[in-house]
């Protein structure tokens, strides 16, 4: 009886401290003002808990550098956004996250649709589990079909590329290229291209969309531990996309061009294949913004070793260790992966990572293609260098792109600069 | 920040001692090196840019008396404008398909892949440099106000030229202005930052990467503070030298 109302006791203490409580949360710019989309599951919860929820939105260029700034400060966020590539600097140097182990109960692991990724995470951040995902995404190609109609390319092609049951390769991108790339209005000059590779960005994935097609190491690491540059994989990639270059294939100044031009470069129409569609752009805004945009989603193509791959990114929280509330902080994370709140986060075409897609978004055909490739897509490569390996693939991606160095030097310098930047952190 | 860069500090613990180690690093980093290299010629080509282009704006801003104002405030309108957001407008007017090239195409020329390893400096600077001559101008513009009519005057009494009044009369007076100007826009140079990071990256293959882009990027997206605090040493010992090494020019001509 004594123990009973002592816990109860204790069960009240607890709501009654949390009631009021603020928690800070900063995220990314998932949707763009993710702290009006957030805003009723905020109220939401705030209803049910009395805790309050403060969202500052950091950009994902610098959200590790805010977070840092944040911590090293002794003013950490309670709750952290993140990615696969940046939690594990901010575990690694000054272990500035709360393990969630103690947290997560068996009864929500099992709710998740793939476990084995919270695993993934743990394992990479040395046993301890730092990051909960709340949703996923996929990327898949798209194509313009105007475009390859008006070019001649065969139906029978464009239906491989939109059949999860058929494949087509490389060498088939390379003959739509040809087909395509044209000049539209006589003037002497291409106007019209396949493919636009975004050379500028110092994103994570274009490069390794193309690296893991040609059997590039998901990790970026060998079984010995070493970074995976120096790579038969390396050169198949770099090679394509030069010959791509070379041959007239991708509009001039793609050595300098961001993921952003690239994408406004297909939405423009002038080119007419991009393989890094997320779903969001393709389901939502392409539809509202570009509605003459006659495209259509493809799966990624084969590789020359064989393999296919596309990329599996997810929105990840933290709770910083600095954070005065944790408790609360778990609670709204508890609650961000409840049905209702994932059903609601799937609105901005982000997929749960539990529950179960609302049915409006189940019967899609479209997004069902983001699902299908889930067998195959491989997650961001979780690794304290990614940031300095990211800077330093991407330039060399550029070097061959310009003209500065071969393949075959690009890989080799990737190598030893990756090397290089490991002796940081070991 | 000196001694935070004899020290390996990935800025959340502590500091650990390792002697010269940045330093030496730093000597062989290709990148640095090619930062640096970036960095000087973002100044060689914008501070007699800038110096003489301003001060010939201000000679001809004070030969007006109808408008000059209005003039004024046009010169100056870019620098009231966020970098930033200068940045953002030139960077799409640099795209290969963006209007600077459509303009050149509807002029029947080729287009130009102004952010190229080749152009990608001078593209950069040329956006520094139509920042900055309205501004600095204006310093020019108070120090030529300055120079007392009479004496000016006076000398086109006794027969000088335009050339001769500039040679004897108006360059002696402006050069305190004009060091000003020299010093204030190689800092300026050197902090070309927000241009690097919005409109390249410091690309095409670190071509346009300037010393404190770098810095940054060792500092804050690779965690590496004590060797960011190094090259921010070397940074600020070659800015400082650049400075008296300007001062020495003009005092001894």
């Amino acid at each position: 009886m004594e123990k009973r109302i002592l816990v109860l006791a204790g069960v009240l203490l607890t709501g009654i401290l949390a009631f009021g409580t603020t928690i800070q949360f900063w995220t990314c710019p998932f949707v763009s003002q993710p702290e009006n989309f957030l805003a009723p599951l905020v109220e939401q919860f705030t209803a049910q808990t009395g805790i309050k929820v403060e969202i500052s939105v950091v950009s994902y260029n610098d959200a590790v550098v805010k977070y840092q700034a944040a911590i090293a400060a002794g003013e950490a966020p309670d709750i952290m956004y993140l990615t696969e590539s940046r939690f594990l600097p901010l575990v690694k140097f000054g272990n500035a996250l709360e393990p969630l182990d103690k947290y997560l109960s068996d009864d929500l692991r099992s709710r998740f649709a793939r476990p084995d990724l919270l695993d993934q995470y743990a394992a990479t951040a040395g046993g301890s589990l730092y990051v909960v995902p709340i949703f996923f995404v996929t990327y898949l190609g798209a194509v313009n079909v105007d475009i390859l109609q008006a070019a001649g390319v065969p139906e029978d092609l464009i239906a491989k590329m939109t059949d999860p049951n058929q494949t087509y390769t490389w060498d088939d991108l390379l003959h739509i290229a040809k087909l395509v790339t044209k000049d539209l209005d006589g003037d002497g000059k291409v106007d019209q291209w396949l493919y636009a590779y975004p050379g500028g960005a110092n994103w994570t994935h274009p490069f390794l969309l193309w690296y893991w097609g040609a059997g590039g190491s998901p990790t970026l690491l060998t079984d010995e531990g070493k970074p995976a540059f120096d790579t038969e994989a390396t050169r198949l990639a770099l090679s394509f996309l030069l010959k791509l270059k070379e041959e007239g294939l991708m509009p001039p100044g793609v050595g300098s061009l961001d993921a952003g031009d690239a994408i406004d470069l297909f939405t423009a129409e002038k080119t007419a294949f991009i393989n890094n569609v997320w779903p969001s752009n393709s389901l939502k805004i392409w539809p509202e913004q570009f509605p003459s945009l006659n495209y259509r989603l493809v799966y990624p193509p084969v590789g020359p070793t064989g393999a296919r791959t596309t990329y599996f990114g997810s929105g990840l929280l933290a709770i910083a260790r600095q954070s005065k509330h944790k408790d609360e902080a778990w609670k709204f994370i508890e609650f961000l992966l409840s049905d209702d709140a994932q059903a609601y986060v799937a609105q901005s075409y982000y997929f749960p990572v539990t529950g179960k897609l609302p049915e409006e978004f189940a019967n899609d055909p479209r997004v069902k293609m983001y699902y299908d490739v889930l067998s195959y897509a491989i997650p961001e490569p979780m690794h304290p260098a990614m940031a300095r390996w990211k800077a330093i693939y991407n330039s060399e991606v550029q070097a061959v792109l310009i003209g500065q160095k071969t393949p075959e030097e690009a890989a080799a310098d990737m190598q030893r600069r990756a090397e290089q930047a490991l002796e940081a952190y070991q | 920040m000196f001694t935070i860069s004899f020290t390996r500090w990935p800025i959340i613990g502590s500091p650990t001692f390792v002697g010269l180690k940045n330093y030496y690093r730093l000597l062989h980093d290709e990148i640095f090196l090619k930062a640096l290299k970036n960095t000087l010629w973002y100044a060689l080509i914008t501070v007699p840019s800038i110096t003489s282009f301003s001060f010939a704006l201000a000679l001809s801003l004070r030969g007006i008396t109808w408008g000059r104002e209005f003039f004024k405030a046009i010169y100056v309108f870019p620098m009231v404008v966020t970098l930033v957001s200068t940045a953002a407008i030139w960077k799409g007017m640099y795209l290969p398909f963006g209007p600077l090239n459509q303009l050149l195409v509807n002029l029947g020329f080729s287009p130009v892949e102004f952010l190229s390893v080749g152009l990608v400096i001078p593209s950069l600077c040329l956006v520094l440099i139509w920042r900055d001559i309205g501004y600095y101008s204006l310093f020019f513009l108070a120090g030529l106000e300055e120079i007392p009519s009479e004496i000016l005057e006076a000398a086109t009494v006794d027969g000088a030229g335009a050339f001769q009044r500039f040679r004897y009369i108006i360059w002696p007076m402006m050069k305190p202005v004009t060091l000003l100007v020299c010093i204030l826009v190689t800092i300026g140079s050197f902090m070309i930052f927000t241009l690097v990071y919005v409109i390249t990256g410091g690309g095409p293959a670190y071509s346009s990467e300037a010393l404190l882009n770098y810095i940054y990027d060792v500092g804050w997206r690779e965690f590496r503070m004590g060797y960011a605090a190094a090259s921010a040493v070397i940074y600020f010992f070659i800015l400082f030298g650049l400075n008296m090494f300007e001062r020495l020019v003009f005092e001894r001509g």
